[in-house]
């Protein structure tokens, strides 16, 4: 990741902000958290690290009050506290940024910033301008340039992410929780972003980070506490730690990294797996590509510079105004989801809560949603052919659940994303579309997700993959789209020795 | 591209409910005492004034359900017959059981089911209330209510669920005169005491079936209400008709009589426009529009009280002090109108509604004596102003008005 | 079936519950509280007898039919609110023809009526962008306008004693017919709705309808369907109450909706979509038929009743809709 310009400067001991001790907690019997202990310090940047799972935030969710923990005790700012629900929460001053989005998509940022504290003028109504003027204010404090008038539902999911921490710090909390607020966002947002926590922090306010990456949580944080199955493996200044301590505290095991590029034949000789010409409608301007059967096409861009369109529009989600897709010579009449997976092309959304799960619904269903009709005979489903199937995918990506009964939502965030994956790989297609995939997956997940693309890949799969997450691209992708303002400007292709630098790419998005 | 979705969305969404309006179904406590439900239809617009003299055709002539009706045909001298010309009969001159026979009856502990059309209805009440007392008085008990809703399919489960209890005597308004045929099978089956107020049942024959039909005097009260307007306006002017625009056997027997009584009785007065509802709710608008095309109004009929509260609502909003309006039945909101001194509110013309519960009792301990009872009896009707107001609600409701009422009355 | 694996340690000297109670459990168990209420305050009163029984069974018929097809449509995240209306115009179409032609013709127009109507209402909510909600409003004004206009409000006599016997009337063995029409409407609902691979893409379409989009469902055709169904169960009680009345009149079905949409969610169904229960919505219905049956038989007075049920009603739904906090 890229370098955070300000080095943690913050107190690694001094007054204690909030201290857990003990926290246990169960679902449904079974135990999550195994009396964990935690101490933030005031004005300090804390990191919470573990795997998918580990209990990160069902630990910060108990310390808000969101959820009550079955043991522990609990002090906040050297005041005893008993959690109950979120209205104690905000007595106690603790603001949060959940990972699974809390904004109200139909009202505008700058009602959802202010939401339940709007100002009012004398008449007793709400004040629309002070509304606005708050709102800019407090995305200003995160770096965030969003009009507080859009409505959220026509954000892109990474500026959704800046409005919810604006909303956060905008409560004057004295503590903030993040719950991977980076995970959607690019280079520089995060840069702003820390800049942002850093500034909170001389103000006497304590962050709790939680992230995937490993690499910006040294950079942003001054104290690092791992997670692993519920108890806590390691904790200590982040001067004192290194990567692969940190790692091994995670899985309890070193790992070698999946990302580094293995070269693979792919055979571009015949006619390509998919053809993309000329693809034109409002967020996608004039776009064609080629695709082999074995490749991996990246698709490089900054936020909203059209990536994520241009997958949903050869998806068939959004309308085309012009450009024709072709697969294998054949042109695909492509104008919903249902047709492009009737020809084989997959696509693993960018927003699981939203289009990816059916979150009611039990891990077996959301993984078996895209495929019924393979496991039936007559319109009738074989469940037992289903589950085997929906069985071997748990299996395949290490999804951790209690069988394929429990309801999605209950499962941990990456989880949740690696149910998405495995519901479109069990669709079988022949293009695999990838819209940041390994967004919110611990890197043990990460390395399991993109050696199952490197896999499907070797099998002849074509796989388009979009990531913000520039060291995948130049750890997977053969060749990348770079793309700007809505257009592809550049192809970069790897140099002889199979090269594509980080540096390379992150020079090419930014241009 | 959004904004073109959200104006089809708007447009649809308006004609939609344009067209819904037409399907809300009074609420229940709104409808006609003994009538079936009222369904829907929006009001029919106020018809212009024809302005001619008497022997031109009157605004009620635009109703359906009035078609080829003559007024000067109705004999308006004794009282109303039955729907299959029974011959009827006042209750007064019904005899009273022997008291040999209330003995036996006592001896015998009857149950006996009621079944109402709707809960939460004045009219309804009075009737049960009458049926309760009476019962009482013979040593019947009671046992089980149900409501129909004035819809078959429940009046179906209503009976067949009553029969389960096995009542002796079941009292019952039928709903509808085809479908009663189907949901009181089961009672007539099981040799039950069946005597109906205020409706038939198609094809069945008193003494048979079932013992008898109490009920009002329905043609007397449209003349009573005739009269009652007739002397509010000094015999002459104007008037509108707001009808109950449906198919329904005694709420058209009052209007037929209100409209043969000023065919008879009173050249002078004129009815200038007509409006049809189905749905109490839409009355208030009928008005707007019968008082925008008839500034100088003069007096309203509407078919019963339940649904004239859009009438004085709508004079109200229109500070028209001028024009009386009269009605059928008492209404505890409605009365506290008539009580203010020189209100619009002139007079309603009401039957002795508790007497017509009390006398399906009567009439079924007679049968059960072995005694023999008229196929249709009749209790007289009773003209009503703020004069006689107190004395109505004792005489029809045996109650005392509401608070309310007597208040405004000065009482 | 594998378990992935077990990240978490089950917790020491604590049960492990396996699994939560399925979905719409409660309505078991309160169908079975209160028909043992009724059972024992009433044991003199008739309310036990198998013809009583056999009168509930006959009673919640029309209900229960409509129930299923009303599950079907709330597990799509639809809603139809015009079910009362089509239940009244079948049955009017339904009567004429019986009168002027005969069963063979008026059985399949009675239930065409249901079809046209659900593709009508699928269609223009799915191409409009409306919610089903306003269209099913706007299109049960039509549709009872229509049975009205067809008689011009007059009631319409039946007198094909065959087509009263199969459609409500009659009986076959012990059971009357309307009982079978019940039962086997429930045997192909159930198998439709949790066999088939519509049912889970139903499922999935109620449940989220974007994620389903993109799992490449039909949703369209998946809402569509889903209207269909239900507007033709209501076709289908239409021409058992034309069967059981011996007679139609264009007020028939008017008060049932609030009934049915009661009956399916008491039945664990939920209004939001993506979740419901076929064997539930039958045992809502029996709840609500019992308990009116129940109610008149204790003798209670019509508003006591109301009361009572209004009671009952609102505790069966809090239980039934009640769902484990998240955590
Ligand atoms: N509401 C719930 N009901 C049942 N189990 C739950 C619930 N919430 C969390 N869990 C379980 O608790 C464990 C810890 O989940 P948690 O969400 O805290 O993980 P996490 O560390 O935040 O993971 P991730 O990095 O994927 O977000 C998981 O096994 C998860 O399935
Ligand atoms: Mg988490």
């Amino acid at each position: 990741m890229t370098a955070s310009p300000t080095a943690p400067v913050g107190p690694t001991t001094g007054p204690v902000a909030l201290a857990a001790r003990g926290v246990r907690k169960s679902f449904h019997g079974v135990e999550v958290l195994h009396g964990v202990d935690f101490t933030l310090h005031r004005g300090e940047v804390h990191g919470l690290v573990g795997q998918n799972g580990a209990g990160k935030s069902t630990l910060v969710k108990i310390l808000n009050g969101v959820y009550a923990g079955d043991a522990g005790e609990l002090e906040i700012n050297g005041t005893p506290a008993v959690v109950r629900g979120r209205d104690e929460a905000g007595k106690r001053a603790i603001a949060m940024v959940f990972q699974e989005f809390s904004l109200i998509t139909s009202m505008s940022v700058g009602q959802n910033i202010l939401l339940a504290r709007e100002p009012t003028g004398r008449s007793g109504l709400i004040d629309d301008r002070e509304v606005r003027r708050r709102a800019q204010a407090a995305l200003a404090r995160v770096g965030a340039d969003i009009d507080p008038d859009r409505l959220v539902e026509d954000l892109p999911v990474g500026s959704r992410q800046l409005v919810e921490i604006a909303k956060a710090i905008s409560q004057d909390a004295s503590i903030l929780i993040l719950d991977e607020p980076t995970a959607s966002l690019s280079a520089t947002e995060i840069q702003s972003l820390s800049q942002a926590i850093r500034n909170l922090t001389t103000h006497g306010i304590s962050v709790v980070f939680i992230s995937h990456h490993l690499n910006e949580v040294v950079d942003i944080c001054d104290r690092v506490t791992v997670l692993r199955d519920g108890n806590v493996t390691l904790s200590g200044p982040t001067s004192e730690v290194t990567l692969s301590t940190m790692i091994e505290a995670m899985l309890g095991k070193s790992l070698e990294s999946a990302l580094a590029y293995q070269a693979r034949d792919v055979d571009r000789t015949g006619p390509p797996l998919l053809r993309v010409a000329g693809l034109r409608n409002s967020r996608v301007h004039d776009v064609s590509c080629e695709l082999w059967a074995g490749e991996i096409l990246g698709v490089a861009g900054l936020l909203g510079s059209g990536k994520s369109e241009l997958l949903r529009a050869i998806f068939g989600i959004d309308r085309l105004d012009a450009g024709t897709v072709e697969l294998r010579g054949r042109p695909a009449h492509i104008r919903n989801p249902a047709d492009a997976l009737r020809v084989g092309i997959a696509l693993v959304p960018e927003d699981r809560g939203r289009a990816g799960l059916v979150r009611e619904h039990s891990v077996g269903h959301n993984i078996l949603m895209a495929s019924w009709t393979r496991y039936a005979r007559g319109g009738f489903v074989d469940d037992r052919a289903a589950n085997t199937a929906a069985g071997s995918f748990v299996e395949q990506l290490r999804i951790r659940t209690q069988g394929l009964q429990p309801p999605v939502k209950t499962l941990s965030g990456g989880n949740q994303q690696k149910v998405v994956v495995a519901k479109n790989l069990s669709a079988s297609p022949r293009v695999l579309l990838l819209d940041d995939p390994t967004v919110g997956v611990d890197v043990g997940s990460k390395r399991e997700i993109l050696m199952e693309v490197r896999e499907l890949a070797a099998h002849g799969t074509g796989v388009m993959l979009v990531s913000s997450e520039l060291e995948v691209l130049s750890g997977l992708a053969d060749r990348v789209l770079v793309m700007r303002d809505h257009a592809v400007r550049a192809v970069l292709e790897r140099s002889a020795a199979g090269d594509l630098s980080e540096e390379a790419l992150s020079r090419a998005v930014q241009e | 591209m959004r904004s073109s979705r959200k104006l089809i969305t708007a447009l649809a969404t308006v004609a939609l409910i344009a067209g819904c309006s037409s399907t809300a179904t009074a609420a229940p406590g709104s409808a006609a005492p003994g009538s079936a439900a009222p369904t829907a239809a929006a009001p029919t617009a106020a018809a212009p004034a024809t302005g001619a003299p008497s022997a031109a055709p009157q605004a009620w002539a635009q109703s359906d359900i009035f078609k080829g009706f003559d007024p000067m045909s109705v004999d308006l001298t004794g009282f109303t017959p039955g729907p299959n010309g029974e011959h009827s009969t006042n209750a007064a001159d019904v005899p009273d059981p022997t008291a040999a026979c209330v003995t036996q009856i006592k001896n015998a502990h009857l149950k006996l089911a009621f079944l109402n059309g709707l809960s939460g209805n004045t009219w309804m009440a009075a009737i049960e209330k009458g049926v309760r007392e009476k019962a009482a008085e013979y040593g019947i008990n009671v046992t089980m209510t149900a409501a129909t809703d004035f819809d078959p399919a429940k009046e179906a489960a209503a009976v067949e669920t009553v029969m389960a209890g096995k009542p002796d005597i079941l009292v019952t308004i039928p709903v509808d005169p085809v479908a009663g045929k189907a949901d009181y099978k089961p009672a007539v089956d099981a040799g039950t005491t069946i005597v109906f107020y205020d409706n038939p049942v198609d094809g069945w024959t008193a003494g048979k079936e079932y013992v008898t039909i109490s009920t009002g005097d329905h043609y007397r009260m449209g003349k009573d209400a005739a009269d009652l307007l007739a002397k509010a306006l000094g015999e002459k002017g104007t008037y509108g008709f707001i009808q109950l625009d449906v198919a329904f056997y005694n709420s058209n027997n009052r209007e037929k009589g209100f409209l043969a009584e000023m065919a008879q009785k009173y050249p002078n007065m004129k009815n200038v426009a007509w409006a049809g509802f189905t749905d109490a709710a839409t009355v208030g608008a009928a008005t707007d529009a019968m008082l925008t095309q008839h500034p100088d109004l003069d007096g309203i009929y509407i078919s019963y009280s339940g649904a004239a509260a859009g009438v004085f609502a709508s004079l109200q909003a229109a500070n028209n002090k001028h024009v009386k309006v009269v009605t059928h039945d008492l209404d505890a909101a409605n009365d506290v109108i008539m009580a203010t001194a020189g209100s619009n509110y002139y007079g309603t013309a009401i039957e002795h509604t508790y007497d017509e519960g009390a006398n399906t009792v009567k009439a079924a301990v007679l049968k059960r004596c072995g005694v023999d009872v008229p196929p249709f009896i009749v209790v007289p009707a009773l003209a009503v102003t703020r004069d006689n107001l107190v004395q109505a609600w004792q005489d029809g409701f045996h109650a005392t008005p509401p608070a309310d009422v007597m208040k405004a009355l000065g009482q | 079936m594998s378990d992935g694996q077990s990240a978490v340690v089950p917790g020491r000297g604590r049960l492990r519950i396996p699994r939560r109670l399925p979905s719409g459990a409660v309505v078991y168990i309160g169908f079975v509280g209160i028909f043992l209420f009724f059972a024992v305050t009433l044991r003199d009163n008739g309310f036990l007898t198998i013809d009583n029984q056999l009168n509930v069974l006959r009673q919640t018929a029309f209900v229960s039919v409509m129930a299923f097809g009303t599950t079907f449509a709330l597990s799509a995240g639809e809603i139809d609110l015009s079910i009362g209306q089509v239940v009244a115009l079948t049955a009017m179409v339904t009567a004429v023809l019986l009168r002027d032609m005969n069963a063979l013709v008026a059985v399949p127009a009675g239930l065409s009526v249901g079809v046209i109507t659900g593709l009508t209402n699928g269609l223009l909510t799915t191409k409009l962008r409306v919610p089903s909600f306003l269209i099913t409003l706007g299109m049960g004004g039509i549709i009872g306008g229509l049975s009205r206009w067809i008689t011009n409000l007059q009631p319409v006599p039946v007198l094909d004693d065959n087509y009263t016997f199969v459609f409500g009337s009659g009986n076959i063995g012990p059971f009357p017919t309307l009982f079978v029409w019940t039962i086997a409407v429930l045997l192909v609902a159930h198998l439709v709705y949790r066999k088939t691979t519509f049912g889970r893409q139903l499922l999935a379409t109620g449940g989220n309808r974007i994620a389903a989009r993109y799992s490449g469902i039909n949703t369209a055709r998946i809402r569509i369907a889903s209207l269909v169904i239900c507007s033709v169960t209501a076709s289908l009680a239409g021409l058992l109450y034309v069967g059981r009345l011996h007679s139609a009149r264009y007020t028939l079905g008017e008060t049932d909706l609030l009934t049915v949409i009661a009956a399916a969610v008491i039945g664990g169904t939920s209004m939001a979509g993506g979740r419901g229960s076929i064997m539930g919505a039958l045992l809502g219905s029996l709840v609500m038929g019992v308990l009116n049956n129940g109610l008149i038989l204790m003798g209670f007075s019509i508003t006591e009743q109301d009361i009572a049920r209004g009671v009952i009603i609102i505790v069966a739904v809090a239980l039934s809709l009640r769902e484990a906090p998240e955590g």
